[in-house]
């Protein structure tokens, strides 16, 4: 079935109980670490890893970080803050702004606790300090899928985003997901974009899961050569994937590299499953899709030096 | 003087048969209507067809009669044929959500209404969240939302570039923004950033501070920016909602739009949805997915989701034949009219208007609201809320902790219903006098009292009659019919029930109880009709079940516990006769009365009265024989005497005057010295003149005797004296028939005390001769010798106390000066 420009190039549904890998049923997370802070950010991110954690039948482990920025600023002589709500500002001090840490920790354990009686999952909470990035990894180990609300962190505004998350995904023993504004979890596609490489074969099982979990379609973005030969992809996708898929499986034969970029950061519904190594994407463009995305995202990447 | 003993027909007016045309009911035609009633009946036409106020009913009379039955009976053919009631419903007040509005509809719309108002807010519920749910408007809405988060962003973005330029970070703390050097992509070290020059570090702190200048400008718009965002939110959503609901309430403003009220009422609901479709959405996505759910705060303090937008059918007479009859058998305050229900949520008592509940009034308004007087009475607060709507022509629905003020909780202030109802109270005699003598508003407010009799006259026709009712009762409970053997059983049983052979009871509760036990019965044998023998079956078994209390008071005579003679003659002691009621069985005991004398100061002692076991009317008949004795003895002289009477081994209370012919004989007896027949018992009231007067109970007193005689052994000079004027009660047991028909026992009708003296003591009672003295050997003779003996010894003890110092005290007794 071949198609030309955008659209669909088919579609197939589910037709059996048996994964590619027998591997139905199985977790591909142990544990989902989610990163918070009192943000409206962090509680939608905290919403979506604890519905990961429910579907995975994992462990939901919550971690506050004390940055050390902000107390290196607190002790900073000139060290002023201006307040959102009265829009006054004030001298920051190092015992005011470690009471207001630990308070916003109390909060967040709430929530925390809050969402996982609501999923009737476990959970942990762990409070630690040092710089936000750093402490989520140190807290992270294999088997793990990291969550963190994007711009993350005190100096999570700061602009290369794109590139410090990439640079987290790379150091992190697992996928990452990112979540929070302005994305918002709404029921929807799983998307992968997928060039057949390993790195994309890597992250279509999670894809696979990610879609029986959340019980929807997985749709793939075919890139590069595996658009060109559609019959075998399809054939090979259908065989590894399609019958995984709740709500089927869904081919995406972009018109070109464009549309192919404005359909991963366009789409408002659903999640992402971005394989940041896949060789298909240019220089910058997983930085941009990053930036621009409108969806939760969950990224792989492992850097130069490893095996592609 | 002789009394002649009553012949057995006397004492049993049969009912003769051989005037009935019929065989069994069968072929008797039912009564349409009550019979010897027609006096109520009038009144409650008259009452239930005028139109003006006040004209309530008050529908007295015995329990039992068949009062409600008629009544219910009566307004129901009336109001079939009187136009049905519009139907009331309460909507929200949307301006003042604790005062529900109520409003009236045609017939049968409300439940229109209320089915259209539903259907309308379903179309909503799914509508609604579609339209919002459109490319549409989540384009719209991603626009302004962008928009507002782009301008915010770039306040940010731009200030965030000026500072990074500078190598300066803005950094979000947990309350808000601050800037800080950077130094390797993190905040700069306090140590580090003390090594920098001095004109660096002054460098840095003054970009701060500048940079603080103006982050501070943007954290000022930002409430600004929100507020406008939110009015551009929100006007995108009425826009939305608006285009999604006017089509639906349209068509409901079409269908009923034209009632007074509804159309304003739809509007005004367009608008607040329009105001809060959101919020009234969120709340109910949060109820359905996590239980009961605290109200937005657009929604605190009114009516929770869309049920603001139900309609409360209170009533409905949609399918319905005319106007209603209403029976409350249970008109407690809120029964009556209405009440605000509460539900728990969240460990609160919340109430809304869909929670209030029609009362008795309500159901009843527009057509007849029938109560039981007693009821309504005994309910606290019941009678005041019922003559409070009377009067004010509106039903106002309040607890009673509100009407008592005693309770403030937050509740509802449901808007009056106007009320147009015939309200027919049902009671006893006794509380439609009570309440006309103490209530003064119960006159104006029931001006028609309907007042049912207990009795008819007991004539050929009126035995005919009864016979229908009889048969129309069979019918309507499905007994079998009743043969005339049967039907006139129960008619003699009516006329003992009324307690006058003359008389037919109108307790039909009483003789339908008998029709369906007789019914029993003759289920029983297998017959299938009820016949005279299943009728006496039925009233021997019901006596057989009550008289266990009879039969161990008997016994207690029997085995000389209770000391009465029924042969031989005693000086004073006389058998007196009372009935004992308990519960619905009635039975004649005797008890021996004693009367002793001696000289005194003219007293006579009841001593029941002394020891508070006797009643008014019983030493109101020793006060009058007293005067008796004082009129017609020794007029002369001062009634010297002391004389004690008492109801031997009596340890209950006495009450009633038909001992007192009895005490009269007793005490003339004493005074006579001459002794009376013990086998003979006496009944009746005497007045001063000394004739026997009429008492109640006359059969049992007598049957009472007669068992106890009957138990000992009859013997043929036994018998009881009745007053004359009882001779039309008597209604008497067949076996008490057929002992008299043997000449074993006798009942003697006394006209006179002279009479009934005579034949106590056998000796004549004597009549004054033109010298004024009594015959020798009569009793007055000898009574009135004993008198003057009495008034000469008091005259002597006189002498003596003005010799002596000696004074008798009224009692007889003697005491000594001090």
């Amino acid at each position: 079935m071949a198609a030309s420009g955008d659209g669909p190039s088919g579609t197939q549904g589910p037709s059996g109980t048996q994964g590619p890998s027998g591997t139905q049923g199985e977790s591909v997370f142990r544990r989902v670490l989610v990163a918070l802070d009192s943000s409206a950010a962090s509680d939608a991110m905290l919403e979506l890893a604890a519905a990961l954690a429910a579907a995975n039948a994992c462990e939901l482990r919550g971690l506050y970080v004390e940055d050390q920025d902000l107390l290196h600023l607190a002790e900073l002589p000139f060290a002023r803050e201006v307040q959102i709500s009265q829009a006054i500002s004030r001298t920051l001090k190092r015992e005011q702004l470690l009471q207001d840490l630990r308070a916003q920790a109390g909060v967040a354990r709430a929530a925390m606790m809050h969402q996982a009686a609501r999923h009737r999952i476990a959970w942990s909470f762990q409070v630690a300090q040092g710089r936000t990035n750093e402490a989520v990894l140190l807290a992270a180990a294999a088997g793990d899928i990291i969550a963190m609300a994007r711009r993350f962190g005190p100096l999570g505004q700061a602009s290369g985003f794109g590139r410090r998350v990439r640079l987290i995904a790379e150091r992190a023993p697992g996928p990452l997901l990112l979540a929070g504004e302005p994305t918002a979890g709404l029921p929807g596609p799983i998307l992968l974009p997928y060039d057949g490489s390993l790195p994309a074969q890597r992250m279509l099982p999670i894809a696979v899961a990610l879609a029986r979990a959340r019980n929807a379609m997985l749709e793939i973005v075919l890139l590069g050569e595996t658009a060109e030969r559609l019959p075998e992809t399809q054939a090979e996708l259908g065989a590894r994937a399609g019958r995984e898929c709740p709500r089927g499986l869904r081919l995406w034969v972009p018109r070109n590299r464009g549309a192919a970029l404005r359909r991963l950061t366009e789409a408002d519904r659903g999640l992402m499953v971005l394989p940041a190594d896949a060789p298909a994407w240019a220089a910058g463009e997983v930085e941009v899709i990053l930036e621009r995305a409108r969806l939760p995202i969950v990224l792989q990447a492992q850097g130069p030096g490893a095996d592609a | 003087m002789s009394v002649t003993p009553l012949s057995p027909e006397q004492l049993y007016t049969r009912c003769d048969v051989t005037r009935f045309t019929f065989e069994t009911t069968e072929e008797l035609r039912d009564l349409d209507q009550v019979i010897g009633q027609e006096r109520a009946l009038e009144a409650i036409h008259f009452g239930a067809s005028i139109g003006h106020d006040g004209y309530n009913l008050f529908v007295l009379g015995p329990s039992g009669t068949g009062k409600r039955t008629v009544v219910k009976r009566l307004l129901r053919e009336k109001a079939s044929g009187e136009p049905v009631p519009p139907d009331w419903i309460y909507l929200n007040n949307f301006e003042t959500p604790h005062q529900p509005r109520a409003l009236p509809l045609p017939t049968g719309q409300g439940r229109a209404l209320q089915a259209a108002m539903r259907h309308l807010v379903d179309e909503l519920r799914t509508a609604i969240p579609a339209a919002f749910e459109s490319e549409d408007y989540r384009n719209r809405r991603q626009a302004l939302e962008d928009g507002a988060r782009e301008r915010q962003e770039t306040a940010f973005q731009a200030l965030r570039e000026k500072a990074e330029a500078q190598d300066i970070a803005l950094i979000r703390t947990p309350t808000g923004f601050a800037f800080a050097p950077i130094a390797d992509g993190a905040v700069m070290e306090p140590k580090a950033f003390n090594a920098l020059p001095q004109e660096e570090r002054q460098r840095i702190e003054g970009e701060i501070e500048k940079l603080q200048g103006e982050l501070q400008d943007v954290v000022k718009l930002i409430p600004g920016w929100a507020t406008e965002h939110r009015d551009a939110l929100r006007e995108l959503n009425r826009e939305i909602t608006a285009q999604t609901l006017d089509q639906p309430i349209d068509r409901v403003n079409a269908r009923f739009g034209t009632i007074p009220g509804i159309g304003s009422y739809l509007e005004e609901m367009r608008e607040d949805l329009l105001d809060n479709v959101h919020a009234l959405l969120q709340f109910e996505t949060a109820g359905n997915t996590a239980g009961p759910a605290e109200p937005p705060a657009a929604l605190r303090g009114r009516v929770n989701g869309f049920k603001r937008y139900e309609v409360n059918l209170m009533v409905s007479g949609g399918g319905e034949a005319g106007a209603p009859v209403v029976t409350e058998d249970n008109p407690t305050l809120p029964n009556l009219i209405g009440l605000v229900e509460h539900s728990a949520e969240m460990g609160a008592l919340v109430t809304d208007f869909t929670l209030i509940k029609p009362g008795a009034l309500h159901r009843a308004n527009g057509g007849y609201l029938v109560l039981d007087a007693q009821k309504v009475l005994m309910q606290p607060l019941a009678w005041e809320a019922l003559k409070r709507a009377l009067k004010t022509g509106r039903i106002r629905i309040e607890s009673a902790g509100q009407m008592l003020s005693m309770i403030s909780t937050v509740s509802l202030a449901p808007a009056d219903i106007p009320l147009q109802a015939k309200v027919v109270l049902c009671g006893e005699p006794m509380l439609y006098y009570l309440l006309s003598t103490h209530d003064p508003e119960f006159p104006t407010l029931f001006k028609v009292a309907a007042d049912f009799d207990d009795e008819i006259g007991r004539g050929a026709d009126k035995e005919m009659l009864f016979a229908r009712q009889l048969a129309t009762m069979a019918r309507r409970t499905k007994l079998r019919p009743i043969d005339r053997s049967g039907i006139a059983r129960v008619i003699e049983h009516g006329a003992r029930l009324a307690g006058d052979a003359e008389k037919l009871s109108l307790h039909l509760r009483a003789l339908c109880d008998l029709l369906r036990e007789a019914d029993f019965f003759a289920g029983q044998d297998g017959a299938e009709v009820i016949a005279a023998s299943h009728v006496q079956q039925a009233l021997d078994a019901k006596v057989r079940r009550a008289d266990r209390l009879r039969e161990r008071s008997y016994e207690a005579i029997q085995r000389e516990f209770v000391l009465v003679d029924t042969d031989g003659a005693a000086v004073g002691q006389v058998n007196g006769l009372s009935v004992m009621q308990l519960g619905g069985f009635a039975f004649g005991r005797p008890s021996r009365i004693t009367a002793r004398v001696r000289m005194g100061a003219g007293k006579v002692i009841d001593i029941e009265r002394e020891v508070d076991l006797g009643g008014p009317l019983h030493s109101k008949g020793v006060l009058i024989l007293s005067a008796y004795l004082a009129s017609n003895f020794a007029i002369d002289r001062p009634l010297s005497l002391a004389a004690s009477l008492v109801f031997e081994q009596s340890y209950g209370g006495v009450d009633g005057d038909s001992a007192s012919s009895a005490e009269l004989y007793a005490l003339l007896s004493a005074l006579a010295e001459v002794p009376i027949r013990q086998d003979l018992a006496v009944t009746g009231s005497v007045n001063q003149n000394g004739h026997v007067q009429v008492i109640g109970g006359v059969n049992e007193k007598i049957e009472g005797f007669f068992d106890i005689c009957r138990q000992r052994g009859l013997t043929g000079r036994q018998g009881v004296l009745i007053p004359a004027a009882n001779r039309k009660h008597l209604m008497l047991r067949h076996d008490v028939v057929e002992a008299v028909a043997e000449g074993r026992f006798q009942i003697y009708p006394i006209e006179t005390i002279d009479e009934g003296i005579a034949l106590l003591t056998g000796r004549p009672a004597g009549t004054r001769e033109p010298d004024g003295s009594f015959p020798e050997g009569s009793i007055y003779r000898l009574v009135e010798e004993r008198l003057v003996t009495f008034a000469e010894a008091r005259r002597h003890f006189g002498d003596q106390r003005s010799d002596g110092g000696r004074k008798e005290d009224g009692n007889g007794s003697l005491w000594r000066r001090p």
